[in-house]
């Protein structure tokens, strides 16, 4: 079930309605079945998973509270961890180890193995696994307290809002609120502040959708055609699939988030930001400090740091930063082509810091002012070109499919296509690319108030006068209605995180 | 002194942006091909042209210089623009003095006909193509009406509206502008009717113009300053009785300066030109009606004056490589007037810097074409012509072959910004059927999924010269 579609439209209302009318001791229930519900729309045999990832936690956690021994508690984490991350591994990475084995084979003349599995990927395992696994070290290093009520705990993994494609949360953030649902304010016409968390939450879905439906999906075609035909294009439009693909994944998850955080919102909860304005970051190391937030940080804690982080001198930080970002190419998908953009994000990072007193000798010889506008403006360019580089093996069918893009990228100079009508042949005519530009403007805007007032779209409205507040929020739902990319001659695009 | 060296560089800076803006935006003749015979002359080495031929499309159009290098190894060269008046003769030959120093200067007697063209195009075409100097002013000044001089003389009021028509070759150097020698390909057959019937009979003369008169007595001079034969001629074209008798008027006139006086019209069965095959228009010839022509001049030339043969010596690469590009257009040429598949696939394998796209698709065997005998040009066996497929070939050696049931993409670059693409897609919107397609980039070549499809691409010039479909 996506949250743009029809079913949702259904569903979310319900859930809500049921929600606030029910007696207070079993909302959770009713959230938990509505999770449930949510997630078997989609492979109801899957949800077998999901449940089982659950009960192995939920008893990890309860043994590793249980046991007071360091021995012990190792085991109990180790057991956890193998088991669920060999689930994981058998349904996302056990094709791809076939395959990468019977490679190896090939060349080596030992003979190949079948894949007697033809399994489908189910829907946002990699998220799930890591917050149950997230709950499980909480525990271990006593940060949290291991959550008694089963059911309680099966809805901290399975919430619907952010169950498929995040925010991955952690137990102290999202677990607490759960443990007080009882006592979450729902709705009073007497109370205006439970009258504004719903109303913001609302804003926050419509803000979402239309940055799913209108940008996103809209500039989907654009890329589509772009990398699905890459051998037949030259420098400038191939840099338009880029630059869309940026655009796309940015609008497409940042999208879903927003939909997720407002969704939460207008039950009560209050999930974590997954994205700040990542594409005005300064370095790569500053743009993962807003590029899927919750992920960077679940590495950062439960692998980067455990590591050693960068404390134990250069060469181990080099390593660390290494794996973590290797790991995390891994965990977005199945290909090298994931590990080689992890790997890119890996190396970027490394070069940026042994490079650093190189650059600040260049600047301070250049006399170059850093406090200014245009210095920054330089740093964020160079962040976002070396993003955009890393992102072609994101988005390419393969690494060889990569290397063609790269290639032809750099070496079929065709500038002239701009001033033609060339790049109204790339899926987007005339019209929706006007109607593309005006949305980046709005994004622009709402990204520009974050970045500079540290204000999300909601709370901006909610601080302005009703007409106004009510002309932004009636001028994007007539947007993504209008202009939004679903109904007939459009195949539903499903969120790009999906997958992973 | 820090201040000076960064006002220095941001002048320099300043200078090679607007340089490399001006290059982009510069005219070029984006409706005659981009051909253009002032760039051509600008990439010439000093001291090269033996004979020039001024005038306006007739020219171009007429004259192949390249059949002259080829017969006689004669360095000559159309130094010819579309419309060129009488002003734009004389400053572009002017011009072409600059560097060259030719022994025989030929001038279409056609601009005595009109003063002014009145094209814009060609006005623009004859005053934006030499840089900027003293005689590009001059005639500017002469030429263009005194309120639009400051348009013409500073250029970028004119030259920044092409921001509009931007194309591949305002960005890369088209190279037959620089290897080309001024002479205009076409292998158009249109409709051509000669002179008015009256005309060739008239004798009647009319006195030169106060403008004529000058233009010639101008020529004249500069021919004896710089010593160089002049011959004045005129290319076949409709001339009507009243043009017939300002031409006599002239040739009357150069006899009196001994200056010769080739009127062409006169001498079209001579010539063995048909109207009915040899023009591309009433005002202009073919590449067959040139080439008839040019012989004729060729002999014409070679028996009256001295022409070196330069043919081996290194310095007039341009005109060899000029004769492969002319070569390469008659091929084409040729190729496409081919009049079935067999003696199509013939030639072209006998053809050099083509690739080859030959495509088996659908119900291709119930054609009632020979086309397994014609593909026996390719060396392609009777069992690969069952199997039906793809072929792709280069300069006669198969690159690459994919099968008809295939679902695959091949991808050949064939220039800088050309990608021949071959594709052999399952169509999920179609029932899962095969739907197979030949592009340039992403441009479809492949119009029909049944029968033998032949595509040819010239390597030499950049561009699709076979589009066709055999069942």
């Amino acid at each position: 079930m996506l949250f743009n579609s029809f079913h949702f439209l259904i569903f979310f209302p319900i859930v809500v309605l049921i929600y606030f009318i029910i007696p207070r001791k079993l909302r959770y229930l009713w959230l938990l079945a509505a999770s449930y519900y949510f997630y078997m729309s989609w492979n109801a045999r899957y949800a077998v998973l999901i449940a089982l990832s659950t009960v192995i936690t939920w008893i990890s956690g309860l043994l590793l509270e249980r046991f007071s021994s360091r021995g012990a508690r190792k085991w109990v984490l180790a057991c956890s961890f193998f088991a669920n991350l060999g689930i994981l591994f058998f349904f996302k990475y056990f094709g791809f180890f076939i395959d990468n084995f019977n490679r190896i084979a090939g060349h080596l003349g030992i003979a190949i193995l079948d894949n007697p599995f033809d399994l489908l990927l189910p829907v946002g395992i990699s998220f799930y696994t890591f917050q149950a696994l997230g709950y499980t070290v909480d525990v271990y290093r006593g940060d949290t307290a291991a959550e008694k009520n089963l059911f309680r705990y099966a809805l901290f993994v399975s919430f619907f809002p952010q169950l498929v494609a995040g925010p991955i949360e952690r137990s102290k953030v999202l677990l607490t609120q759960l443990k007080n649902i009882e006592h979450i304010r729902l709705f009073s016409l007497a109370d205006d502040k439970s009258f504004d968390r719903i109303a913001s939450g609302f804003i926050l879905m419509v803000w979402g959708l239309f940055q799913k439906m209108v940008i996103a999906d809209r500039v989907s075609i654009l890329v589509d055609q772009v990398f699905g035909n890459s051998y037949g294009y030259g420098t400038f439009e191939l840099l338009a699939g880029v630059l869309g693909f940026a655009l796309q994944i940015y609008c497409d998850f940042n999208g879903y988030s927003t939909i997720a955080v407002g969704a939460a919102r207008v039950m009560g909860f209050t999930l974590t930001d997954n994205f700040d304005t990542p594409y005005f970051a300064v370095s790569i190391s500053d743009f993962w400090h807003r590029w899927h937030i919750t992920l960077s940080t679940w590495f950062r804690d439960y692998l980067y740091i455990p590591l050693g982080g960068n404390r134990r001198g250069r060469l181990k930080k080099y390593r660390n930063l290494m794996i973590t970002f290797l790991a995390s190419g891994l965990w977005h998908g199945a290909a090298w082509n994931y590990v080689v953009w992890g790997g890119l994000h890996g190396i970027y990072q490394i070069l940026g810091d042994i490079t650093k007193p190189l650059k600040e000798r260049c600047l301070k010889l250049l006399r170059v002012n850093t406090s200014v506008f245009s210095y920054r403006l330089g740093q964020v360019l160079c962040t976002f070109c070396l993003t955009c580089f890393a992102w072609i093996f994101f988005r390419a069918r393969s690494f060889s499919s990569a290397l063609l893009y790269i290639r032809r990228l750099f070496t079929r100079w065709n500038p002239w296509v701009l001033f033609n009508e060339s790049m109204y042949s790339l899926g987007l005519d005339r019209r929706e690319m006007n109607i593309l530009f005006f949305s980046l403007l709005v994004l622009l805007l709402a990204d520009l108030l974050r970045y500079l007032r540290r204000e999300n779209v909601a709370a901006f409205l909610m601080k302005q006068n009703l007409w106004f507040r009510w002309l932004v929020v009636f001028g994007l739902i007539v947007m993504i209605l209008v202009y939004g990319e679903y109904g007939v001659n459009f195949n539903s695009a499903q969120f790009i995180y999906f997958n992973f | 002194m820090k201040k000076v060296i960064r006002g220095l560089a941001f002048c320099i800076l300043l200078v090679f942006i607007l340089e490399r803006t001006y290059h982009i935006l510069s005219w070029k003749d984006t409706t005659g091909g981009y051909l253009s015979s002032t760039q051509q002359l600008y990439a010439t080495g000093d001291n090269l042209i033996d004979v020039v031929f001024m005038g306006s499309s007739h020219c171009y159009c007429g004259i192949n210089p390249a059949l002259l290098w080829d017969r006689y190894g004669m360095a000559a060269f159309d130094m010819s623009v579309s419309g060129q008046d009488k002003f734009s003769t004389y400053h572009t030959l002017v011009e072409t003095l600059k560097t060259q120093s030719p022994s025989v200067v030929c001038i279409d007697a056609y601009a005595l006909l009109y003063d002014r063209g009145g094209v814009l195009g060609n006005d623009y075409r004859n005053m934006l193509s030499m840089k900027l100097s003293s005689n590009s002013i001059s005639l500017v000044q002469e030429y263009v009406a005194e309120e639009e001089q400051m348009n013409y003389l500073l250029r970028w009021p004119i030259l920044h509206t092409r921001y509009k028509e931007l194309d591949k070759y305002d960005f890369i150097q088209y190279q037959p502008s620089i290897y080309g020698r001024g002479y205009f390909f076409s292998d158009h057959i249109g409709s051509a009717y000669g002179p008015e019937a009256n005309a060739l009979a008239c004798t009647e003369q009319e006195p030169l113009s106060e403008l004529n008169q000058e233009w010639l007595d101008k020529l004249i001079a500069l021919s004896k300053e710089e010593n160089f034969q002049l011959i004045f001629w005129v290319i076949p074209f409709a001339a009507s009785a009243d043009d017939q008798e300002i031409l006599n008027g002239a040739e009357a006139y150069l006899e009196q300066n001994d200056i010769p006086f080739l009127d062409f019209n006169k001498l079209v069965p001579d010539l063995g030109l048909d109207y009915n095959t040899d023009f591309s228009d009433a005002f202009h010839l073919n590449y067959r009606g040139a080439d008839k022509l040019t012989a004729y001049v060729g002999e014409y030339l070679s028996d009256r004056y001295a022409l070196a043969d330069h043919r081996g010596n290194d310095d007039y690469y341009l005109w060899e490589q000029n004769s492969v590009y002319d070569a390469q257009l008659h091929n084409a040429a040729s190729l496409s007037s081919q009049p079935d598949v067999s003696s199509l696939l013939a030639a072209l394998a006998a053809s050099p810097n083509l690739t080859v796209v030959l495509s088996l698709d659908g119900a291709y065997g119930d054609s009632s074409l020979d086309l397994q005998g014609a593909l026996a040009a390719f060396n392609i066996s009777e069992e690969e012509y069952n199997l039906g497929g793809k072929w792709v070939f280069s300069d006669g050696v198969l690159l690459y072959h994919m099968n008809q049931e295939a679902a695959d993409t091949y991808a050949l670059d064939v220039s800088d910004t050309d990608t021949l693409v071959i594709q052999n897609q399952i169509s999920p919107d179609n029932g899962g059927t095969l739907g197979v397609s030949i592009m340039l980039n992403t441009t479809p070549v492949q119009t029909t999924n049944c029968g033998l499809t032949v595509v040819a691409y010239d390597n030499f010039q950049e561009t699709l010269i076979v589009e066709k479909t055999y069942f």
